[in-house]
């Protein structure tokens, strides 16, 4: 901590928290990634966004931004994950009788990595999140 | 496929450390693998989960030789092409110093577009 003479930072003076390293090998039981919780939040989500939405293409290209910083911030908000780095991908299109397919396939620790991911659909479109968590030591 | 990051005489797993030295060669390496699994091909639903497979596994497999020190998730969506929208966004809580994402889409086919999106993390 970069401290003044007399022994606080003044007011609109960066302040740089030096971290030291832990040498945690595993995540604590409760600190663990849990796919159905996010499961859980990232339908909620999509639900709440797109329930009754119709395929637009300007506003999906603000919506879609939208979902994916929400369920960005709930996953980091509500589940206890500290030691994760978070990614979120959200893909949106339109139903017009066409053939999609989406996968993914990973390289990581799977002891401690995981993933989730979430469809929704109505009659004018369809979309699917993938949120990616990896523990960082 | 010569994957060994340029200016690193010999390559090997060790060398890389951190994603702007191991992006070129994964746009090179997530190319390859769609136009080699795709090219020519035209959509057929019965086969298009073994190329989105096909696409990933390939994907993966070359990145773990160029260098051993990250993690990987790519995810690849195949489209018909049929006058519909799409997008696509993501974001992501990491290190922006040593991680990154490479973004690819392709339409050199006249029935079908690919997007691959691969995420890298340092360990």
């Amino acid at each position: 901590m970069i401290q003044s003479e007399d022994g606080g930072p003044k007011p609109g003076q960066q302040v740089i928290d030096v971290v030291l390293p832990t040498y945690i090998m595993k995540p604590e039981e409760t600190e663990i990634f849990y796919p159905s919780q996010v499961k859980a939040i990232a339908s909620e989500v999509l639900e709440s966004e797109l329930a009754g939405k119709e395929y637009d293409e300007d506003v999906s290209k603000e919506q879609i931004v939208a979902i994916c910083d929400k369920i960005k911030a709930r996953v980091k908000g509500e589940c206890n994950i500290p030691r994760y780095k978070i990614i979120v991908q959200v893909t949106l299109g339109q139903m017009k009788d066409q053939g999609v397919r989406v996968a993914s396939r990973c390289l990581w620790d799977t002891g401690t990595d995981n993933y989730a991911s979430v469809k929704y659909q109505n009659q004018h479109l369809w979309s699917c999140a993938m949120i990616f968590g990896l523990y960082t030591e | 496929l010569c994957c060994v990051p340029a200016g690193r005489p010999g390559g090997g797993m060790e060398a890389v450390l951190e994603f702007r030295e191991l992006e070129p060669a994964a746009q090179k390496i997530v190319h390859h693998a769609v136009s080699s699994v795709l090219q020519g091909e035209v959509y057929d639903a019965g086969r298009v989960a073994a190329w989105v497979d096909d696409i990933n596994r390939i994907c993966i497999e070359e990145l773990r030789k160029v260098s051993g020190n990250f993690k990987y998730a790519v995810s690849c969506m195949v489209v018909q092409k049929k006058g519909a929208g799409i997008h696509s966004s993501a974001r992501a809580f990491w290190d922006a110093s040593t991680d990154g994402v490479v973004n690819l889409t392709w339409e050199d086919n006249r029935t079908m577009l690919c997007l691959v999106t691969l995420f890298i993390s340092a360990i």
